[in-house]
């Protein structure tokens, strides 16, 4: 039965993406107006703190923002960055439903840890990411010192017809203006692809769509990912974001969100 | 304990590592084989089969996520056992009306099942997959590698029952697509 063989060949699929279906999710999604309302505690003057954190720990990579992934907290979608938070959160004994009050406030103590960490919103260069990380500080025997964290950025997705406008999208990560963007590369090569202001005023200038609308856009086209581009946006002051240029079709795919972009590249 | 030092402890060929892996893993894999068996006698054995199977495969294989490569053996152990229940007309469980649905991706006709290279296939489904959101890539492989139930999957994504298979219907069909253009067919 061919149906079998396409059961088992399923078998051969890439271990992280077994691990990231074990995932969970938490909520009904909100929008982004709902997310920004929740971190109203800002801290100043994170942008050296979390400099420092880059320079002293977190992911392999050295940068604090390391991979995707997405989680429902606090009634809103968030990407997840840094490491594999369920079972981190579970092992931490964390709770994944971070509520306002958590904010900038000590929540427990942590095994393997010190007895400092806490939830902070994180504050972009330009003060309005909505965004949060819980925050370890390592103390444990030949890690002392050493920071640790799990963070998130809060973003706007919906169901499959849903999109946000990319002035949202960039307002998620901070970005008021190009002088905001640090880059913007291949996300494997790290090549950088186009000036900052190119390519903000041309996702700004261009529509937006939810996912069924893409596809019926572009469904006359047979192969609509050949060719595919992973782009790597990143903010001067360390968060990064990942995107995908579909140059058969024109568009780019920003989280949950489509823009029709035509020749980018 | 941390994956990595589980890892470190197959590679010491510590035993310890399976305790540790069936404390920190078992209900996960019993998970898998219990959607796939409807015997829990046959899920436990399974799931006891995977940690010899893992102690054979550690060394020289290096997992880089110990949860979906102990899954990957469970599954494939549940599989086979239940294709020979089903043999003995025993079967049950999800895996019926899991291939009932994926008949929908693959061609009706006779091209011989010999052509469909398993390995092209799950290059395909794997890049096909990759170009979907997170959320639809959990919904399918919730479905078609967990083989957890729709029901089961709209609760844990707090989804409804509907949107869960309307999703899972329309991606089987752009799956039949892809696997017809590359051939596959």
């Amino acid at each position: 039965m061919k149906s079998e063989k396409l059961l088992e060949a399923m078998n051969d699929l890439p271990e992280e993406l077994i691990a990231e279906a074990n995932t969970r999710r938490h909520h009904p999604v909100v929008r982004i107006a709902a997310v920004a309302a929740c971190f109203v505690v800002l801290l100043v003057g994170m942008y050296p703190f979390l400099r420092a954190m880059t320079e002293h720990g977190g992911s392999d990579d050295g940068c604090f923002v390391s991979d995707r992934d997405v989680l429902q907290l606090h009634g809103a979608l968030y990407e997840i960055v840094g490491t594999h938070y369920e079972t981190d959160l579970e092992r931490l004994h964390l709770p994944d439903a971070i509520t306002e009050e958590m904010i900038g406030q000590r929540v427990d103590t942590a095994p393997d840890y010190g007895d400092v960490y806490a939830y902070v919103p994180l504050e972009g260069r330009s003060g309005t990411a909505p965004a949060a990380l819980y925050l370890l500080h390592r103390t444990d025997e030949g890690h002392e010192g050493e920071w640790w964290y799990l963070a998130f950025t809060g973003f706007v997705a919906g169901d499959e017809s849903g999109y946000a406008e990319a002035e949202t999208m960039f307002q998620v990560y901070g970005i008021q203006s190009p002088a905001d963007i640090a880059a913007v590369r291949d996300r494997h090569s790290g090549e950088q692809l186009l000036s900052p202001e190119a390519f903000y005023d041309t996702l700004l200038a261009a529509p937006s769509f939810g996912w069924e609308d893409f596809h019926e856009q572009t469904s006359a086209v047979m192969n609509a990912s050949a060719g595919a581009v992973g782009i790597r946006l990143e903010t001067d002051w360390g968060l990064r974001t990942y995107m995908t240029y579909y140059p058969e079709t024109g568009f780019v795919k920003w989280l949950e969100s489509y823009y029709q972009v035509g020749k980018l590249l | 304990m941390e994956d990595s030092q589980i890892i470190a402890m197959y590679f010491d060929r510590d035993e310890g590592a399976i305790q540790a892996c069936r404390e920190k893993y078992e209900p996960y894999c019993m998970a898998i084989a219990q959607n796939i068996l409807t015997e829990q006698r046959d899920a436990e054995e399974c799931v006891n089969d995977t940690w010899l199977r893992s102690w054979n495969a550690m060394p020289p294989h290096r997992p880089a996520r110990l949860s979906a490569f102990l899954g990957k053996i469970t599954r494939n152990l549940a599989l086979n056992r239940w294709r020979s229940r089903q043999a003995a007309r025993r079967g049950g469980g999800e895996v019926p009306l899991a291939l009932a649905e994926l008949e929908e991706c693959v061609a009706g006709g006779e091209t011989p099942e010999e052509q469909m290279d398993a390995k092209a296939l799950a290059e395909a489904v794997t890049a096909y997959l990759r170009g979907q959101s997170a959320l639809k890539r959990m919904v399918f492989i919730r479905r078609y590698w967990y083989l957890n139930t729709v029901p089961v999957i709209a609760r844990q994504l707090a989804m409804s029952e509907g949107k869960v298979k309307s999703m899972l219907h329309r991606m089987r069909l752009e799956l039949r697509e892809k696997l017809g253009e590359e051939g596959l067919l």
